[in-house]
């Protein structure tokens, strides 16, 4: 009964100071929040709200200009591509391929980065130098070019590529938690953890991972949007996501092809890319804002209970 | 094994001899992408950052954080758009005059005017804070002062820090910045390579690349000295 009623006050308790906490969110995360969602939601959506099949050519309306309503109740609300497929429904199919290649990358590349640098901060040693090493390797080779290359000689499939940005990307998450590994170990907890026998990879996991968290979060936001506008390059340079499957960079590099007849094609897939990225922009810089108090300061917003 | 770096495939001649015929093309796209990144974001971050919370602050905050999402090739293809296929001012593509070098070096530049705009904003933020800042504005000395030779020296040596690890990603956004615009430098060489299956060459590109990136990181090191007469370089 008593521990009944303490339930049922804390979950009260809590959803006033959730209530309290949403009206003190900064506007940044709101609208950073709010687009993503939109993007999620079109792109998992895509079946069910896509006026037409992303694949479905017709010639017959070749580079067709924008347009609501055609006498044969076929429509194009934002044009037609160079075989006559619907630029909505292509750009709406796209974003899934964006976001899972994104996505998917980002979570391999943090999990091994995070790994490899709580190895590197908790156990130094000869472990912390080979890991730096090789990772100060990685970063001496430019991001696109080191990809571009690798892609090439691998073939450019969907798998690959997201192996190809994981691969490229842990070196941000492996140096991020290595330095806060290297403060937070010097701690009574974690001193005392270790005391009472837990086992290395236990105190990393329990006691470490857990502090380092939001700034990985923050990071991964940041990761997310540059990956996502590196594989739109790729695909857009052509070794990227290949035809036909849609994906917002391949989009923009056939529209290129048609820029003086069909501005449609490469407005459109652009503004997709630009939305999602700075969605995913303003949700990081919102967390940051969040977690990090040094840059809180140079906010207006504050975290501090009133 | 003989130590140099190959020959091209396609080309039939010394992959170096490739790579070094098209650099001079890159570094003068970002040299230009650099003039323009520091002529753009130093003054928007010190405008900002002398007036936080007012407008101006709020536009170059809001304009840095829209540069800093778009993808720079899709930027390049609208700037062709308008000034090259609507109001006809300029090439779209090419090298050779300087009108040629304008909307690729903005293109070029974008992100990284976003990025020094943001970064030396939240410095100079923080710096203008320090007891120092408060003692030449104490001792009488103008604005002007106090902001350039006091605030803003002691702000550049993260800001040039950031720099130096983004010499990586200025290569990169060339390579793509050359593509849109078929500008004649080892971006759309290396492009050209990889489509050609012209493994040497596209090696020997990577591996300057990297050469670059550690040469100039070397000599930002060399510069923290100038910036900093507190720092010692000892070998």
């Amino acid at each position: 009964m008593d521990s009944e009623i303490a339930l049922a006050r804390t979950e009260v308790m809590s959803r006033a100071s959730v209530g309290l906490r949403w009206r003190k969110l900064p506007p940044g995360l709101l609208v950073g929040g709010g687009l993503v969602v939109l993007v999620v939601l079109s792109a998992a959506l895509a079946p069910w709200i896509a006026p037409a099949d992303p694949l479905d050519a017709d010639i017959q309306f070749r580079l067709h200009h924008p347009s609501w309503q055609l006498e044969d109740g076929r429509r194009f609300p934002i044009g037609a591509d160079a075989q006559g497929r619907d630029v909505l429904s292509r750009i709406l199919y796209g974003g899934r391929i964006s976001l899972f290649v994104g996505v998917t990358s980002v979570l391999i590349g943090g999990l091994v980065g995070v790994g490899l640098g709580l190895v590197s901060g908790y156990l130094g040693g000869r472990w912390d130098d080979v890991i730096m090493r090789v990772g100060d390797v990685q970063l001496a080779f430019p991001f696109v070019l080191l990809a571009m290359a690798v892609i090439a000689a691998l073939g450019p499939s969907i798998p690959n590529i997201i192996a190809v940005f994981a691969l490229t990307g842990w070196v941000a998450y492996t140096r991020l938690v290595r330095g806060q590994v290297l403060t937070l170990r010097e701690l009574a907890y974690v001193e005392a953890a270790r005391a009472l026998g837990y086992s290395p990879i236990v105190v990393m996991l329990r006691h470490v991972l857990p502090n380092v968290v939001s700034p990985i979060l923050v990071l991964a936001s940041f990761e997310l949007a540059r990956m996502i506008i590196l594989e739109s390059a790729l695909s857009f340079l052509g070794i990227g996501v290949q035809a036909p499957t849609p994906s917002w960079g391949n989009m923009l590099g056939e529209g290129r092809d048609y820029m003086r007849t069909a501005w449609w094609l490469s407005v459109f897939p652009g503004s997709a890319i630009m939305l999602a990225v700075l969605g995913v922009n303003l949700l990081g810089d919102g967390l940051r804002d969040l977690v990090d108090p040094r840059s809180r300061r140079t906010s207006t917003f504050r975290i501090t209970p009133s | 094994m003989r130590g140099d770096l190959g020959t091209s495939i396609r080309f039939g001649i010394p992959t170096l001899d490739l790579v070094f015929r098209h650099l001079p093309a890159t570094i003068e796209l970002a040299f230009a992408a650099l003039v323009v990144t520091i002529a753009i974001a130093m003054p928007a971050a010190v405008l900002s950052a002398l007036h936080p919370g007012s407008i101006v602050d709020y536009v170059v905050r809001v304009t840095a954080l829209a540069g800093q999402s778009i993808p720079g090739y899709w930027l390049g293809m609208i700037l062709i758009l308008v000034f090259a296929v609507q109001l006809r001012l300029l090439p779209t593509s090419g090298r050779g005059t300087l009108a040629h070098l304008l909307m690729p070096s903005v293109t070029l530049a974008a992100y990284f005017v976003a990025l020094l705009a943001r970064m030396t904003r939240s410095v100079l933020l923080e710096v203008l804070e320090e007891d120092y800042v408060r003692t030449a504005r104490a001792k009488g000395l103008a604005q002007r002062a106090v902001v350039l030779r006091h605030a803003l020296s002691n702000a550049l040596i993260p800001v040039v820090t950031l720099l130096g690890l983004q010499i990586g990603t200025i290569l990169g956004g060339a390579v793509i910045t050359e593509a849109v615009f078929a500008w004649p430098g080892i971006g759309s060489l290396a492009i050209q390579a990889i489509f050609n299956r012209d493994y040497p060459l596209v090696q020997a590109i990577v591996l300057i690349s990297a050469v670059i990136f550690v040469v100039i990181n070397y000599c930002l090191d060399a510069l923290y000295c100038f910036l900093d007469p507190r720092i010692r370089l000892r070998g």
